[in-house]
């Protein structure tokens, strides 16, 4: 045997030594994980976004340094948070490269680059994140197929066309991976889609069933869209969803109807604007609840509702908590069947809704700020929303909703006629005349707000001059990390208190969805600095009107950080 | 057709592979093509220049033999202008057809920023506006940009006016859509 040889094969024996150390992941460790790992886009099916790891605490944070940082090589939007099992770290980033990463050392395991089609247009060029089940790890594509890769070689397992890119179909969502099955919603709210939500079988990626956002005329709700809007309708799903195994229901936020005006589509539009709840095995819709009717805003609801036992009165409720796009922080009963209203609250400034409903929660809205076709409109909170994508999390310690917020902007938007063609943008909005108001006597717009909730009040609020685009992420240290400004700095807060504890200032701005993970023992947190997408079409807009003369410099980074 | 335009077509034709051949629908602009209306009632006819007036034109180049409009591919689709010559910038010029008092021009509509569809027009500013992210490029310069995330001038597309109609003179001035990742 020549040496070289020999050096091949004891390479390969090293790696095959680590390849046995995967442990599949199985639906008992997603329903349980282990506190050292993140299986999932919010850690847990609940959506918390919360790290039971308090080795990193308000006590020792101040000494948090970066450890090691890897560069993705990628502009645009990183989105995605580093998903870790047993030492291993997968990330993805704008068009589609999923890299797998020693999570202790920063050793680069493996790429994979999507190779996507030359002419795609891509609204979001963002992903956000991978699913893990079994031995493979998922990522849905821009040109909206579905990849199953081994997750200790990298190598392609097989991959399924979801719809075809050409239609104005593309995924940007980490899969749901549950009971056998992966999940995944389809993004196209502005290019005339009819949304749904896929389940494939996550062992050979065939369609196990196909839930539509939009029903079919003679379906239930159908009645609220008129003619054939029902089959331009729009209604994606682009946040992953949460799930109760108790009651095998996940739970799905939806985006806008389209084209945005409601006047082109008059009528309730279901199940736009909403959440819905699709019974795992046969995605049977058990129930939903619309937060508006007749969008007219671009509000996507798509934030998955975060699964909260609350008190209210004395009670104890099995709940979805939702702050809305729309600008309402929302409270809402969950069952095995029906959705139910309790409660909600405007959390920024909104003008549109004038009252609700008491019972049901269905909104009344001044009719004057709601835009049409040729009918301008100035409405708050802007079609950016009081929070838009960028999840919230909660502390089971302290209560605590935290919620990444942008108060005080408007939006001044006019619709105009637009004829449906494939595959291309159907929005009807006039952008030429589009531009956010402001109140000049206001000089912060983001936020991070912290909401009790039981009692319903809020307990702290911090505000920024910049807008925020900071996905959250609460730990048992007491903790609450969240990025999201301009001044690309990633911070730390009390979770009790909202005092900043440390902050340190990264590459770009931060719109990664941070997690927190232990090997041997060592507690790591870890985000993607890589601003883009709308967290940087905010921030021209906010240049246009002067509030800021900077670009955010772009390109993806991974930070991990941890304690000496 | 001059002499000089047929030869060129015919150095081009003779470079066509089978592969592009067999799918003419998604074929780039080729020397000779002429400009037809891309959508609307009279999708598929040929544009008259006498009809370019304020708004641009979506337009996607089509096979003046065969009748095929290359409509298979958004990196396929163009925006033809009519503006005041005076208006012009001198590397505008370069790629525009002098109609005195007038010059028209052809851009790509693939945004040099992701890729979408640069559907929207400023009338005021004279500004071809994306949609999908607002990058406004001035026509009159080049299609330089003003606003918005993208940091690249849209593509021109050399043509001129032969019978009253747009023909293909040669190919794009840059990339047409966004840089590789």
């Amino acid at each position: 045997m020549r040496p070289s040889a020999f050096l091949v094969i004891l390479a390969l024996a090293a790696a095959s030594a680590k390849a046995t150390t995967y442990p599949a992941v199985t639906d008992e460790r997603l329903e349980t994980p282990e506190p050292g790992n993140w299986l999932m886009y919010r850690g847990t099916y609940d959506s918390h976004g919360y790290s039971a790891l308090d080795t990193i605490n308000t006590n020792n944070v101040a000494r948090l340094k970066p450890l090691w940082t890897f560069s993705t090589g990628m502009r645009e939007g990183h989105q995605a948070p580093p998903v870790v099992n047993d030492g291993r770290m997968f990330i993805t980033t704008p068009h589609n490269h999923l890299i797998a990463l020693d999570a202790a050392t920063g050793e680069e395991l493996w790429r994979y680059r999507r190779d996507l089609p030359e002419d795609l247009a891509q609204m979001h060029p963002t992903n956000r994140g991978v699913g893990l089940y079994g031995n493979l790890v998922y990522m849905a594509t821009a040109d909206c197929y579905l990849v199953a890769l081994d997750a200790v070689t990298g190598a392609v397992a097989w991959e399924t066309e979801v719809e075809d890119y050409g239609t104005g179909y593309y995924m940007t969502l980490a899969p749901l991976t549950a009971a056998g099955k992966v999940m995944v919603g389809v993004s196209g709210g502005e290019f005339g889609i009819r949304g749904f939500v896929a389940a494939l079988d996550a062992k050979t990626g065939e369609l196990a069933w196909k839930a539509y956002t939009i029903p079919a005329p003679g379906e239930p709700g159908s009645e609220s869209w008129p003619g054939d809007t029902w089959k331009t309708g729009g209604v994606p799903v682009w946040i992953t969803g949460s799930y109760d195994p108790g009651t095998r229901l996940t739970y799905w936020g939806t985006g806008n109807g389209g084209p945005w005006m409601g006047d082109a589509r008059s009528g309730d539009n279901l199940y736009a604007t909403s959440v819905i709840a699709l019974d795992v095995d046969s995605g049977a819709m058990a129930g939903y609840h619309q937060y508006h009717w007749n969008d007219s805003w671009d509000w996507d609801e798509v934030s998955a509702p975060i699964l909260i036992d609350f008190e209210r009165a004395g009670r104890s409720i099995a709940g979805l908590v939702h702050p809305g796009r729309n600008g309402y922080l929302w409270f809402l009963e969950r069952s095995d069947a029906a959705i139910r209203f309790i409660d909600a609250k405007p959390y920024v400034k909104q003008d549109v809704i004038t009252s609700l409903d008491p019972a049901t929660g269905r909104p009344t809205y001044d009719e004057t700020k709601k835009p049409g076709i040729g009918k301008p409109a100035t409405f708050c909170p802007s079609h950016w929303g009081g929070k838009d994508w960028p999840p919230a999390a909660f502390s089971p310690r302290t209560r605590l909703l935290y919620i990444p917020a942008n108060d005080n902007v408007c939006a001044h938007l006019e619709g105009v006629e637009e004829e449906y063609r494939e595959g291309r943008t159907f929005m009807g909005a006039k952008m030429e005349t589009f531009t956010l108001v402001l109140d000049p006597e206001t000089k912060t717009i983001g936020e991070l707000q912290a909401w009790h909730v039981d009692t319903f009040e809020k307990a702290w609020s911090v505000a920024f001059e910049s807008h925020n685009w900071g996905p959250v992420l609460a730990t048992a240290g007491d903790l609450v990390f969240m990025g999201g400004t301009s001044d690309r700095y990633f911070r730390a807060f009390d979770a009790r208190s909202g005092k900043l504890l440390w902050r340190q200032r990264t590459n770009s701005g931060i719109t990664g969805v941070p997690s927190s993970y232990a090997v041997d023992g060592k507690q790591y947190v870890a985000v993607l600095s890589g601003w883009g997408v709308d967290a940087e079409r905010q921030q021209e807009a906010l240049r246009i009107l002067g509030r800021t003369s900077i670009r955010v410099p772009q390109g993806g980074v991974l930070w991990v950080f941890g304690l000496d | 057709m001059n002499r000089r335009r047929m030869m060129v077509g015919a150095a081009t034709l003779s470079f066509v592979r089978p592969g592009n051949a067999a799918k003419p629908r998604r074929m780039k602009p080729q020397v000779g093509d002429v400009l037809a209306h891309a959508f609307g009632e009279q999708a598929g006819s040929v544009i008259a220049a006498k009809d370019v007036v304020l708004q641009p034109v979506p337009a996607f180049p089509r096979d003046p033999s065969t009748g095929v409009v290359r409509d298979g591919s958004l990196h396929n689709q163009l925006a033809v202008l009519r503006v005041p010559s005076e208006r012009l910038t001198p590397k505008a010029k370069r790629h525009a057809v002098a109609a005195p008092p007038h010059a028209f021009l052809v851009y790509s509509a693939a945004c040099t920023h992701t890729g979408c569809e640069v559907s929207g027009w400023n009338n005021d500013a004279a500004r071809l506006v994306c949609p999908c992210h607002g990058s406004e490029f001035d026509v009159a310069d080049a299609a330089r940009v003003v606003n918005g995330p993208a940091t690249k001038p849209l593509a021109m597309l050399k043509v001129e006016i032969t019978d009253g109609v747009f023909r293909v003179t040669g190919g794009f001035s840059r990339r047409v859509g966004p840089e590789p990742p």
